[in-house]
């Protein structure tokens, strides 16, 4: 499976951009972050 | 609205090189070179690595300001710290990555391309057979058409999505890094070393890479689908604190390298993608900056005589990924395999091998001779030899 199968992250001059909209929840991006910087919170 | 032959997305190795060598193929080219961040070259995200023969292809390292520290020796350490070396000679060089890439930036602007730094591509859109690119930075907003865009944006690449290129990676291939610069500490400052272990690295391995006597960029690259939980960096935590514990920690760099093949498709109608951004790294050593040089360059060949042509179509840039596959791609489809089939293989299998490969004198003991003697001692290894043939 794709590290983010929607494609709802992507890195702009100001950091990680998740794009809520598109964002399923899967949190197949938070394992693979070198520092656990990423974590799912109640909308 | 401002007008250009070719738009170069990302100042990194494949970038620079691809901007640079557009304007040596053909000055009368118009060749812009944007870049995202504050600075080329920073941040550092990769151990910064290179094999000689690939670097003297584009830059001459001798008494360079970018070169950190010469390597002539590479040392394996097995799960059980065995230690095996080899090597010798004119191995590679670390760089220094602030310096190394706006010394490629200065051949491109010597050459004659336009270079601007905090300078982001937000959008992409066909236009009149070209892209119109939407650029932010220090003045503003600004609207770019370019006849053809080189995306070499990186591992968070957006130019290949923009144009409807599959991009994505599977979480298998993804290897979360973590490293830190650790001075005060002993190791041997002409080697590199890589130190393959489960515990240590799940899936990958982790390194020492001299920066200088008594300094060295210390980390390590894991597959997060094989972590017992932890993150790249408490693993790293647990790294230095094991053979560091006396080192001072001075700097930390983070990042995800890409461990996959390249891409399937790297082209489209005015679009090319060079270097991380296609996925052109090395996956079994994980290195990419020489890679991401030579894509670069035939990038910019391409792309020059496709303008020049007047034919920017993927049909035509077709030949990029072709030669791109020749170049370097095949192959790695086959170390693809290899590591696939090492990493079937448990820490006990390369403690063995280590030490059978440390009964081969040091001054034999070349890669292929260290293949040849593993085939014969360890048969587990013929699955692996057999997949680099298929």
């Amino acid at each position: 499976m794709p590290l983010c199968p929607p494609e709802a992250i992507h890195m702009t001059r100001k950091g990680l951009v998740v794009d809520k909209q598109a964002c399923t929840g899967c949190v197949k991006c938070i394992a693979p972050c070198p520092v656990g910087a990423l974590a799912m919170v109640d909308a | 609205m401002r007008k250009v032959d070719v738009l170069v997305v990302g100042a990194g190795p494949a970038g620079c090189v691809a901007a640079w060598e557009a304007k040596a193929a053909e000055p009368s080219v118009d060749v812009l070179l944007v870049e995202r961040d504050r600075a080329i070259g920073a941040p550092v995200r990769c151990a910064e690595g290179v094999g000689s023969a690939g670097l003297r292809e584009f830059m001459n390292p001798e008494g360079a300001s970018w070169v950190a520290r010469r390597i002539s020796r590479v040392i394996f350490w097995a799960p059980d710290d065995t230690e095996v070396r080899v090597g010798g000679g004119d191995v590679g060089y670390i760089l220094d990555r602030t310096r190394f890439e706006p010394a490629l930036a200065d051949e491109a602007r010597r050459a004659g391309a336009e270079v601007e730094i905090r300078t982001e591509v937000t959008s992409l859109a066909r236009e009149n057979g070209g892209w119109r690119a939407r650029l932010e930075g220090p003045r503003g907003a600004e609207d770019v058409l370019a006849k053809i865009v080189i995306g070499s944006d990186g591992v968070e690449g957006m130019v290949g999505r923009w144009a409807g290129l599959d991009t994505r990676v599977a979480s298998r291939d993804m290897e979360s890094c973590a490293q830190y610069i650790v001075s005060n500490i002993e190791f041997d400052p002409d080697a590199i070393y890589l130190h393959f272990a489960d515990a240590w690295a799940p899936g990958g391995y982790a390194w020492i890479f001299p920066r200088g006597v008594g300094v060295a960029n210390v980390g390590l690259g894991m597959v997060a689908l094989k972590s017992d939980g932890r993150n790249a960096r408490q693993y790293l935590d647990g790294y230095v604190q094991r053979y560091f514990p006396q080192g001072t920690v001075t700097g930390l760099t983070v990042g995800g390298v890409i461990v996959a093949t390249t891409v399937k498709r790297t082209v489209t109608d005015g679009i090319i993608l060079a270097g991380d951004s296609a996925h052109m790294i090395n996956p079994l050593s994980g290195g990419g900056i020489v890679n991401a040089m030579k894509a670069g360059r035939l990038a910019a060949r391409h792309a020059v005589s496709a303008v020049c042509a007047g034919d920017t179509s993927a049909a035509r840039l077709q030949a990029y990924h072709d030669d791109w596959m020749k170049l370097l791609g095949d192959d790695h489809l086959k170390y693809y395999r290899i590591k696939e089939a090492l990493g079937k293989l448990d820490d006990g299998f390369f403690n063995r091998l280590a030490r059978t490969v440390n009964g081969i004198p040091l001054e034999k003991r070349t890669l292929g001779r260290i293949f040849a003697h593993a085939l014969v001692h360890h048969p587990q290894l013929l699955p692996v030899a057999a997949r680099f043939f298929v």
